[in-house]
């Protein structure tokens, strides 16, 4: 077995160039087009598990890496726990368990502090929601307005190269819908919101 | 009456028949006796005088002769000696006178007691010849006298004319005496005659007392016979029936004499033969049946011991066979034996063989360790390197959040953050090569450590199978050398398969001796067995006979 150190594979690497020359070339393709009036919206694209779900940029107030929350005992499954920034007390939640896209018995790796927290701006207390990553801020095409019943409020479609090869469905969530159980205020510490 | 008497008055019947005949016979044979001994008394009687009278004459004759011859003698002038003629002459014709005369007398007496008549003629007859003889005598006397009275005068002439005319009167005298032995012969012949007579008359009268007595002899012997013979011939012909065999016959009939007794007596007999017959049939039965039964386990006994024989054949086979495999286990197990050897050989070359590998094997895997401590220190390097990107992964990582809290600050900021957000695609840019440049420095870094990795684990899978072929190989010289341990073991138990054989031989042989034992008893008793069978064989064929004697009797 021949090491090789410092030459990469000419194969991986010509793969590569031509995706993105296509790549390029589609998008110089699209330059000159006009652009169909779409329904737009920025979202921040989370992968979790393998969907991809997008947060309204305007609802949030920074991403950070996780950590190892606090646990509250006595606490929903999806409240993993709290932790403190910025002399702010968040409550992290799991996005995964709160779109119902994992069982809240399943091994997560929260514990282990991987993934992004990604914080939530307003509200009466800090929130901040779990995901195994905070892929990209993307402006969505989206295909259908309103149509969920459900935290997803619609389903959009990021542009090629963006979030992955192709364009990728990412499904945008209503905050409001999704974190109302979690937005009334604490039992043990009363904080104003403004 | 019983038979007894019958019998005894019969016998003395026939006994009185009998004295009466022979005293009757012994009568008539005393008259004979008396006959005969009268008639041969008298003749010879007569007979002796008349020789007595011949030899008086001839002594009378003598005489004169001697007188002649003295006479003449003295005449020649010789001197004579010896008797006085004349006294001699005188002196025999007064014998033969007196012989004469009693001859005479007792014809008489003889005559007249004369036993038939013609005994009394024929006496008569010799009286006259007598009497004629006597007449002679005496003249012849005279003429003696005449002739002695010449001599005596010494006249040879008249002597001679004396002589002379004595001569025929001698002659006559002497044919008178001849014809008195003729008529003495007569009467002889006659007396015999006579005997005869009597004799004959008496035979018939034995003869007819004889008759009579063998007529009343032979009624008494059918009366006898109607008595006794008969019912015994009965009961002979009864016995004859039981003597075949036959004791069914009708019993003999009974009575109060002794045919009666006899009967009784018999038909006890013939019950108790009957019995006899009965109960030595059972018994001569039983004595079949046992003797079959003997006979039928002589055979089984000889069955059995042909089986015992044929069972110590096969044993003696099978002994033989087993000595055969005995002596073929041994030699198999030389055999193996010195295949064992040359195997022990053989895995000595193996060991040698295991040994060199195990040496390679060991050279091998020191290269490979110096191989795998080169990449150990290349990991280590690759460690570094790794460290290092990690910290470019962070640094791209932060650059990431960085980006999109730039892109969040910008979009939250709305109108005024629009610069910062030409700054935060910017640097959403930057964090995106960074991203990139760390993806491939990654992917590079991660090349090389899976190469490392894969030569690491190659390298490691190298020793591990160096290692697994050094343990193979030891495993391979432990087992060669536990093969060749066991195969020493197996020589060695073979060795003892082989002395165990041997022993085994020795047993097997004393096993033979006690089977040679075994086979000369068995043989013994065969034999023993054969003559009890021929024993029983005898006795079944007396039983058999005495069965068809048994069946002589049939009742």
């Amino acid at each position: 077995m021949v090491l090789r150190l410092l030459a990469p594979e000419p194969s991986l690497d010509a793969a590569r160039a031509e995706r993105l020359l296509d790549e390029r070339t589609e998008q110089l393709a699209r330059r000159g087009a006009p652009v169909p009036a779409v329904a737009r919206a920025a979202v921040l694209a989370c992968a979790v598990g393998r969907e991809c779900y997008g947060l309204p940029l305007a609802a949030l107030g920074g991403v950070i890496p996780a950590g190892a929350p606090a646990p509250v005992p006595g606490a929903p499954p999806a409240l993993l726990g709290l932790f403190g920034r910025s002399a702010r007390l968040f409550a992290v939640l799991d996005l995964g368990l709160l779109v119902g896209a994992a069982e809240p018995g399943a091994p997560r790796p929260e514990t282990s502090g991987t993934g992004h927290w990604v914080l939530l701006r307003g509200g009466p207390r800090g929130l901040a929601l779990r995901v195994d990553r905070a892929l990209a801020a993307v402006e969505v095409s989206l295909l259908d307005r309103g149509a969920g019943t459900g935290a997803v409020a619609a389903h959009g479609l990021a542009p090629a190269g963006q979030l992955g090869a192709g364009e990728t469905a990412v499904a945008v969530l209503d905050l409001d819908r999704l974190l109302r159980p979690f937005r009334g205020p604490l039992p043990a510490a009363p904080l104003s919101g403004a | 009456m019983s038979i007894a008497n019958r019998i005894l008055l019969g016998f003395s019947l026939l006994i009185l028949l009998m004295a009466g005949l022979g005293s009757y016979g012994l009568r008539q044979l005393g008259v004979v006796r008396n006959t005969m001994e009268t008639v041969v008394g008298r003749d010879v009687a007569m007979i002796r005088q008349l020789n007595e009278v011949r030899a008086d004459r001839v002594a009378m004759r003598d005489a004169r002769n001697t007188a002649l011859t003295q006479f003449l003698v003295r005449a020649l002038g010789r001197p004579v000696t010896g008797a006085d003629p004349l006294l001699a002459h005188s002196r025999a014709f007064e014998r033969t006178s007196a012989s004469l005369a009693e001859a005479s007398a007792n014809v008489t007496r003889f005559g007249d007691q004369a036993v038939n008549e013609a005994r009394s003629r024929a006496w008569q007859r010799v009286g006259q010849a007598l009497g004629q003889a006597t007449a002679l005598l005496q003249q012849l006397q005279a003429q003696t006298d005449a002739q002695f009275e010449a001599i005596r005068n010494n006249d040879i002439d008249g002597a001679f004319a004396a002589g002379r005319t004595l001569t025929p009167v001698a002659a006559e005298l002497d044919q008178a005496l001849n014809r008195a032995d003729s008529a003495l012969d007569e009467a002889l012949d006659a007396g015999q005659r006579g005997i005869a007579e009597i004799y004959g008359e008496s035979r018939v009268s034995v003869l007819a007392v004889l008759g009579v007595a063998v007529l009343l002899g032979f009624g008494l012997a059918l009366l006898v016979r109607l008595t006794v013979v008969s019912p015994l011939a009965t009961f002979m012909e009864f016995v004859g029936r039981v003597g075949r065999g036959d004791l069914s016959g009708s019993a003999a009939g009974e009575g109060r004499d002794e045919i009666g007794r006899l009967g009784s007596t018999l038909n006890g007999m013939v019950e108790g033969l009957r019995q006899l017959a009965t109960q030595s049939r059972e018994v001569t039965n039983n004595l079949n049946a046992a003797a079959a039964e003997i006979r039928a386990s002589t055979q089984e006994q000889a069955a059995s011991v042909e089986e015992q024989l044929a069972a110590v054949q096969e044993t003696a086979a099978t002994m033989d066979e087993i000595t055969h495999a005995g002596a073929q286990i041994g030699k198999r197990a030389q055999e193996v034996i010195a295949a064992a050897q040359a195997t022990a050989q053989t895995s000595t070359a193996g060991l040698r063989a295991v040994d060199d590998t195990g040496q390679a094997m060991d050279a091998i895997r020191e290269q490979a360790e110096a191989v795998a401590g080169n990449i150990v220190a290349l990991s280590e390097k690759t460690a570094a390197i790794s460290e290092i990107i990690a910290t470019v992964n962070d640094i791209s990582e932060r650059s990431h959040l960085l980006a999109l809290n730039a892109a969040i600050e910008a979009a939250a900021a709305g109108e005024n953050g629009r610069s910062f957000a030409v700054v935060a695609a910017e640097m959403k840019t930057l964090a995106d090569q960074a991203k990139d440049a760390t993806a491939q420095v990654r992917s590079i870094l991660g090349d090389i450590q899976r190469g490392i990795n894969s030569s690491v684990m190659l390298t490691e899978e190298a020793v591990k199978r160096v290692a697994a072929g050094k343990t193979r190989t030891d495993t391979t010289q432990g087992t060669i050398q536990e093969i060749t341990g066991r195969i020493q073991e197996s020589v060695q138990t073979f060795q003892q398969i082989v002395a165990s054989t041997n022993q085994q031989q020795l047993g097997i042989e004393q096993v033979m001796v006690a089977l040679q034992n075994i086979r000369t008893a068995s043989q013994q008793t065969a034999s023993g067995t054969r003559q009890l069978d021929s024993a029983a064989a005898n006795l079944s064929d007396l039983s058999q006979q005495l069965v068809t004697l048994a069946d002589r009797y049939r009742t």
